[in-house]
């Protein structure tokens, strides 16, 4: 072994160094830690960057993915150069594919931590998934290619943070590994989840609380999987090597097969039965008034049908609203048994929430919409409408055909009713 | 003249694996774009996890190789040269698209709708069209290289033992630092007589497994 392996050690400034020498020497520094840890660091976190960049809206959610496919020939690339460059041993490429091994676990016990708390807090930790898996697919939500995609899309996040770890840190501590698991990637995890991404839901205490106990955990895994593999692997016999194989393979699929499982037992079934529940509460309410103007030899009466209470919460707690599609509504306005005129009303789709990506505006905009209303034209001859009395409330009746839509199901439903309305306001024509 | 003549060999396992990260990004457009038997999105996820595999196994190969030729060692040189390539050839398609109206847009814009869930029309579509059409050309070149050796005839792909800038650097460094790579200057029995011959002959390729004079 020459000098130069042993350790750079902190050379004593000489009395004679010239003071512009130790920026230059800070700024070398800096760029040495850049090329050997900050860029790779951002490369590996392509998966998170993909996911912010959507989330920040600085590109369309799944435009925001390509940041991972640039990064796909990247990041061999860069490391296969570092390899190639670097005199320093410590450097993350030369242990990038150790790294990966150990980065396999802390992630997936973030989750396996938070199968208890499913019982404790009904927390449904897949909910998430599902909603990368419609951000990087469009596939919709409360379907398996959604979950599939998602559980996907969140292993990536999940491996490329605990990458991070060993790719930002010399030394893989315990105090190291809880600053960035428990400290950092907690505050973020409470930052984003809340202000950007958790549409519909009202994460409280409980939240809170799942996300700091489940990154405390990852921060000991992240710490104990490269203590077990690298200093008690090699002393273990063969029995018990199979046995610790056959123990990491449980850790690892345990919060996979448990999301899937509850998905595929209950909670599509479940989901489809909360869907059918609010298909049965909605309802068309008329309202009080009807607006007539005469043009000529023809009577039109506006009025407005409201639809609702549209809202609904999910299995997963999240608060949504039902859809409905091709809305057809016909009707008749009676004054003393006598028809006044002949009502119609049509709507394509209703408006929705799809395009309310704030979670900070989501519930106002849900309240706005809870009750939608849609406009029913009348038409009528101008002596039935001389005929009127506007002292006495017209009656209108009428009936609705639609196609409801919820996460998972849509059913065509029927809708009909009779109510009283006053004509309030005369336009003569 | 006498002619040494060898066949290639095929891809060794090694290299096979690095070619198979290599066409992922094609096998994705293919299956999601061009056959249809799954969405673009959805078969993008293949490239997504590669993402996550491959330069694990980048590090393990050049950690693990003996074989300083072995192509995992050149994979930078050969993905700059690619996207040089690439990026040159995509700026004349554009150009030759802008001024003589030769080609179009239209495979840019579709993969990128399809990929995006833009419109085809828009600028974002457009983009993503562009960086799949490009990663998957780079990836392409980048395989050549891998397949038939580096330079695509431009100084050609050193044989085994002649030790190139980074082998060099690698080597040095290993030797100086006592690094897991320490043994992978040395050269092999193959690379031995590729030196030889190399040396003789500027036109080696193939790693080394054919020469000609």
């Amino acid at each position: 072994m020459s000098v130069q392996t042993l350790p750079e050690a902190p050379s004593p400034r000489l009395e004679s160094e010239p003071a512009t020498a130790r920026p230059a020497r800070r700024g070398a520094g800096l760029s040495r830690w850049v090329a050997e840890r900050g860029i790779l660091f951002l490369l590996l976190l392509s998966p998170v960057g993909a996911l912010f960049l959507g989330l920040l809206r600085v590109v369309p959610t799944r435009v925001g993915y390509l940041a991972i496919m640039l990064a796909f020939l990247a990041t061999p690339a860069w490391v296969a150069w570092r390899r190639s460059a670097s005199t320093d041993p410590t450097e993350p490429a030369f242990h990038l594919h150790r790294y990966a091994l150990y980065a396999l676990f802390p992630y997936v016990v973030f989750s396996v931590v938070r199968i208890p708390m499913f019982y404790l807090f009904d927390a449904v930790y897949w909910a998430p998934w599902q909603t990368f898996g419609f951000g990087s697919t469009g596939n919709p939500v409360g379907f398996w290619p959604s979950l599939i995609a998602g559980a996907t899309c969140y292993s990536l996040q999940g491996f490329s943070l605990s990458m991070g770890f060993f790719v930002l840190f010399k030394r893989h501590n315990l105090l190291n590994a809880l600053l960035y698991y428990f400290v950092f990637i907690s505050s973020l995890y409470a930052f984003v989840f809340p202000v950007l991404l958790l549409r519909g839901s009202k994460p409280g205490l409980p939240f809170q609380f799942i996300n700091y106990w489940a990154h405390f955990w990852m921060a000991l895994t992240a710490v104990a999987v490269p203590v077990l593999l690298r200093r008690i692997w090699p002393t273990l016999r063969a029995g018990a090597r199979s046995l610790t194989v056959a123990g990491l393979v449980v850790v690892w699929v345990a919060p996979y097969a448990f999301a899937f499982a509850q998905a595929h037992l209950w909670q599509f079934g479940t989901q489809a039965r909360l869907e059918r529940g609010a298909f049965q509460t909605v309802g068309l309410q008329a309202g009080s008034t009807a607006t007539l103007a005469v043009a000529g030899d023809q009577a039109r009466y506006s009025l407005d049908l409201v639809f609702g209470p549209r809202e609904y919460v999910t299995y997963s707690h999240a608060h949504k609203v039902l859809g409905a599609e091709d809305v057809s509504v016909s009707g008749s306005l009676l004054q003393g048994g006598n028809r006044v005129a002949l009502c119609s009303g049509a709507a394509r789709s209703l408006p929705g929430l799809a395009k309310v990506r704030d979670p900070e505006k989501y519930f106002p905009a849900l309240e706005r919409i809870n009750h939608t209303a849609i406009a029913v034209s009348c038409t009528g001859s101008t002596e039935a409408a001389d005929g009127i009395d506007p002292a006495t409330p017209l009656t209108f009746e009428y009936a609705a055909d639609m196609t409801l839509t919820g996460e998972r199901t849509t059913a065509p439903h029927q809708l009909s009713g009779v109510a009283e309305t006053m004509l309030t306001r005369s336009i003569g024509g | 003249m006498t002619t040494t003549s060898h066949l290639p060999a095929g891809p060794r396992p090694r290299t096979g694996v690095l070619l198979l990260f290599l066409q992922v990004p094609l096998a994705a457009v293919v299956g999601g774009y061009l056959l249809d038997v799954v969405s673009l999105p959805v078969a993008s996820f293949a490239v997504f996890v590669s993402s996550a595999a491959f330069p694990a196994w980048v590090s393990h190969r050049t950690a693990v190789s003996k074989d300083p030729s072995e192509p995992v060692h050149h994979l930078h040189r050969y993905a700059v040269l690619a996207l040089g390539l690439v990026t040159v050839c995509t700026v004349a398609v554009a150009a030759a698209s802008a001024v003589a109206g030769v080609g179009s847009s239209g495979l840019w814009r579709g993969l990128g709708a399809e990929l995006s869930g833009e419109p085809s029309s828009g600028s974002w579509a457009l983009l993503a069209g562009v960086v799949v059409c490009t990663l998957v050309a780079t990836c392409t070149v980048t395989s050549a290289q891998v397949l038939f050796g580096g330079g695509l005839g431009v100084g050609g792909r050193r044989s085994p033992g002649w030790p190139t800038a980074s082998a060099t650097s690698s080597t040095r460094s290993s030797a100086r630092l006592g690094h897991e790579r320490a043994t992978m200057g040395a050269p092999t029995a193959q690379g031995v007589v590729a030196v030889s011959t190399a040396s003789r002959s500027p036109r080696t390729w193939g790693g080394g497994a054919e020469t000609y004079s």
